[in-house]
């Protein structure tokens, strides 16, 4: 089990030691705020203080996937640049839980957008979010997380398969955003984009999240959450599959250290 | 002759790192694909609040707010030459190093008003925005005044990401985000108290989108000109904090030998 791993734990903690060392990394969760304070003056000023909980967790899920893509995904691709790589390729250590565990503590610390988010709207609008169902919440968060840092691992895996990938790194936020229903449900976009959205699990998530904040009754919530947790478990298995390949690429040509 | 000399070689250079930042596939795949999605984003808020006219208010405010992102990465930009290792030999060129940073990163101008021009046209029609010959002609020479004087913005968060390095995206994304968010691009300036508007009336950006709204509204030339005319205003007053940032940062630097190490 990969989180049972003494690698795990020490990689988790070195992502910690990263942040601390280089508070730029902690970009995203700098910017939340501001769009928490961007988007729920949309839905104040249009007069629809119902669509508050949307305004709210929209900018904290951006913040979640948006490290995703701008720090997870960099890990290999850093660590091979600076020689950590090799240095991670000799130790008994497998690179699975090395990578998991530093990707699970960004995504953890993602998770502090919630809090802010939930701040600007209290200290900045008066608007107080209620969950409204607790359990569901809860479960979904977990199997959302799951699911960024599955998005994590395979941006970080394609991003060193295909170095040209990477140049695209930074166009990649706002297409999730759209596809992810972070702000408006999927269900808003065209038929075709919205069929494409269902394939990604933060679709099913944060319609989810949005059911779990409103009073009415969450329907199907237990296959919406398996959609949730069964595309993150997938994403996670072809991101160790590229990551696995990418190893053995590397290995065999010689260019661990070649970034 | 010697400073139009040193502008032709610092417009090719910053040509040159075009180059580099963007291939024709990555601009049109990659950035474009994300710029589109970006005004879509922001303007299918007005398809959630049911309101056509909040879509088009909206559709409009980030498509040219597009080029006030771009112009922002002048911020990183501008510390290209540390990590070329150009920045010490500029210091000690006659020519100095404040023409040079203050003139590298202008295609940021040129890349914002295409990418947001392209925004705009390609998506008023999907959002219910209709917008003659003349009015697009219009919202595109606005949007490069938009581009252009937004840039002196970027030059002054360039010439903070020259003593903090680490901090180059830090500085342009905050200060983007709050024009974003106080600047008229999502709800109108008159939302926020009046300390916020004149917070906000600082930034040539929101004049200039200002600009961009009237004429699309079909508001006569002299009220576009005066948004116009204040954009050009605000930005002389950055400009000039930019170019004072730079040469006190090239003395300071000059002074304690620490050129080379930022941070």
């Amino acid at each position: 089990m990969t989180a049972s791993s003494p690698a795990f734990w020490a990689a988790a903690r070195a992502q910690l030691t990263e942040f601390r060392r280089d508070p730029g990394t902690l970009l995203t969760l700098a910017t939340a705020p501001f769009f928490a304070v961007i988007l729920l003056s949309v839905t104040e000023h249009g007069g629809r203080a119902d669509l508050a909980p949307y305004a709210l967790l929209a900018p904290a899920v951006m913040a979640s996937i948006g490290m995703a893509v701008m720090e997870a995904g960099e890990t290999i691709f850093r660590d091979r640049s600076t020689g950590v790589l090799e240095a991670v390729l000799t130790t008994p250590a497998p690179l699975t839980a090395v990578l998991t565990g530093r990707i699970a503590a960004i995504t953890a610390v993602s998770l502090v957008g919630i809090a802010e988010c939930w701040l600007v709207g209290a200290l900045g609008f008066g608007v107080v979010v209620a969950v409204e169902h607790p359990l569901v919440f809860a479960l979904t968060l977990l199997a959302t997380a799951a699911g960024v840092a599955a998005t994590g691992m395979l941006l970080a895996a394609v991003f060193v398969v295909g170095r040209n990938v990477r140049s695209f790194q930074n166009s990649l936020t706002f297409p999730l955003y759209l596809l992810g229903g972070a702000m408006v449900p999927v269900a808003f976009l065209p038929a075709g984009f919205e069929a494409l959205s269902r394939l990604f699990f933060l679709s099913w998530a944060t319609d989810l999240l949005r059911d779990s904040l409103a009073p009415a009754p969450v329907a199907h919530f237990w296959p919406r959450l398996a959609a949730v947790a069964g595309l993150a478990a997938g994403m996670f298995a072809a991101a160790s599959w590229i990551a696995h390949r990418m190893v053995r690429r590397v290995r065999r040509t010689g260019t661990v250290g070649f970034a | 002759m010697n400073a139009i000399a040193v502008l032709r070689q610092t417009m090719w250079s910053g040509w040159t790192d075009l180059r580099i930042v963007y291939t024709p596939t990555t601009w049109a795949f990659g950035w474009m694909v994300r710029v589109l999605c970006q005004v879509v984003f922001y303007s299918t808020l007005g398809s959630l609040l049911g309101d056509p006219e909040r879509t088009r208010y909206l559709l409009v405010g980030a498509a040219v707010f597009i080029a006030a992102n771009e112009t922002m990465m002048a911020s990183a930009s501008t510390t290209w030459e540390r990590l070329s290792g150009t920045l010490a030999l500029l210091a000690a060129a006659p020519a100095g190093m404040v023409t040079v940073l203050a003139a590298r990163s202008w295609f940021w101008i040129a890349t914002g008003t295409v990418s947001s021009s392209i925004a705009l046209l390609a998506l008023a029609p999907v959002f219910g925005l209709g917008l003659g010959a003349g009015e697009a002609a219009a919202a595109v020479a606005l949007v490069f005044a938009t581009a252009l004087t937004n840039y002196a913005v970027g030059l002054c968060c360039g010439s903070l990401s020259l003593r903090f390095h680490r901090m180059r995206n830090v500085f342009s994304n905050l200060v983007l985000l709050t024009m974003t968010a106080f600047g008229g691009v999502v709800v109108p300036v008159s939302f926020w108290p009046t300390g916020f508007q004149w917070f906000a009336a600082a930034f040539p950006a929101v004049h200039g989108l200002e600009a961009v709204r009237l004429a699309v509204g079909g508001a006569p030339a002299a009220a576009v000109l005066a948004a116009v005319g204040l954009a050009f205003a605000t930005a002389a007053g950055w400009l000039a904090v930019a170019a004072a940032s730079l040469w006190w940062f090239q003395r300071d630097a000059r002074r304690t030998g620490s050129i080379d190490f930022g941070d």
